[in-house]
């Protein structure tokens, strides 16, 4: 029987040293493509899911008990991936190529592979805060309720960057496309 | 979901695509491991440069008497020919306080506050953004790092 959110909390709180890997297991790749974007780069975003794993090993163990475990998941990588811009911002010029270049491995075609750069280029326009509210609503499918509680902002001011977001967005690629 | 997006809205394929997996590579648990223990290890070294090289800092004199508390900001920047200090008690405007140089690259600057909580920051030769290195930060409407003061009672 697969555990849920809740046994594998308590299970981590007992001491069962694979039961956190179980749960990053089950919410780690949503995490993990919401820190991609935001950050541009697989790297930086691996290093923040491996401080989102120590963080909530710490905290789970030191009593915490979140009711809702992926809103509480996401609420730490919110907060790293904002700390980590904030500490790399000056160097972070160079870090899509790490992104591209990953992506290079795939098996995109040169098509696909131009225009996934070219939303990559249109997401690094936006301020954080925009690409951080386009990313939760509508990559992540987030309602704003939980956007709220993961995020910290209020409801007027998440909805109002989901809709600059997506009109700078917009108008990005109708640039691109006009070129 | 995205029934705001309507006709072939460009956004709608930007959606699809971004919405592809990313995976988590194996070996998040040892990968932490490591990271924590290099933590550790640059928290002692982290505390002993600081110990030799303060490169900004708040400092707050209590004066309950008088209602205000005196409120010394520290910035070490060599490079500065201005130092401006913007916040809250600026109303943001950079053109209200400046630190003074205080020899070896370091400005300083004394004012009196109130009780409350601020933010501020700094502002080098009028084009750079400096968050205070000891106080903690959050980062404005902008995603400028920005310092947190709370001066008590």
């Amino acid at each position: 029987m697969i555990p849920t959110d809740d046994q594998l909390i308590a299970q981590i709180a007992a001491g069962e040293p694979t039961a956190l890997d179980q749960l990053m297991n089950r919410h780690g790749p949503r995490l993990m493509r919401f820190a991609t974007h935001y950050l541009h780069s697989s790297s930086d975003a691996d290093d923040v899911l491996q401080e989102v794993f120590l963080r909530a090993d710490r905290a789970i163990r030191n009593g915490s008990r979140p009711d809702q475990v992926s809103a509480w998941l996401f609420r730490i990588t919110v907060n790293r991936c904002r700390s980590h811009r904030r500490r790399w911002w000056p160097f972070v010029s160079g870090a899509a190529a790490d992104h591209a270049i990953a992506r290079a491995a795939t098996t995109d075609t040169h098509e696909q592979f131009a225009w996934r750069d070219e939303i990559d280029r249109a997401l690094s326009t936006l301020s954080a805060p925009l690409r951080e509210a386009f990313l939760l609503k509508h990559v992540d499918g987030m309602a704003y309720d939980e956007m709220v509680a993961v995020t910290g902002a209020s409801l007027s001011a998440l909805k109002m960057r989901v809709t600059r977001a997506c009109d700078q967005l917009r108008e990005r690629l109708q640039e691109v496309r006009n070129a | 979901m995205h029934d705001e997006f309507v006709g072939d809205d460009p956004l709608q394929s930007v959606i699809a695509a971004l919405r592809e997996p990313v995976a988590v590579e194996p070996g998040l648990r040892q990968r932490a491991a490591g990271r924590a223990t290099r933590q550790r290890r640059a928290g002692v070294a982290r505390i002993a440069v600081l110990a030799l090289l303060v490169l900004s800092a708040v400092a707050i004199v209590h004066r309950p008497a008088s209602g205000t508390s005196a409120v010394t900001f520290t910035l070490r920047a060599p490079a500065g020919s201005t130092v401006a200090l913007v916040g809250d008690f600026t109303d943001w405007r950079s053109d209200r306080l400046h630190l003074s140089p205080s020899g070896s690259g370091v400005w300083q600057a004394t004012i009196r506050l109130r009780p409350g909580r601020y933010r501020f920051a700094y502002l080098v030769d009028h084009r750079q953004w400096r968050a205070d290195t000891v106080a903690p930060t959050a980062p404005d409407d902008f995603g400028r790092p920005t310092s947190l003061l709370t001066v008590n009672p």
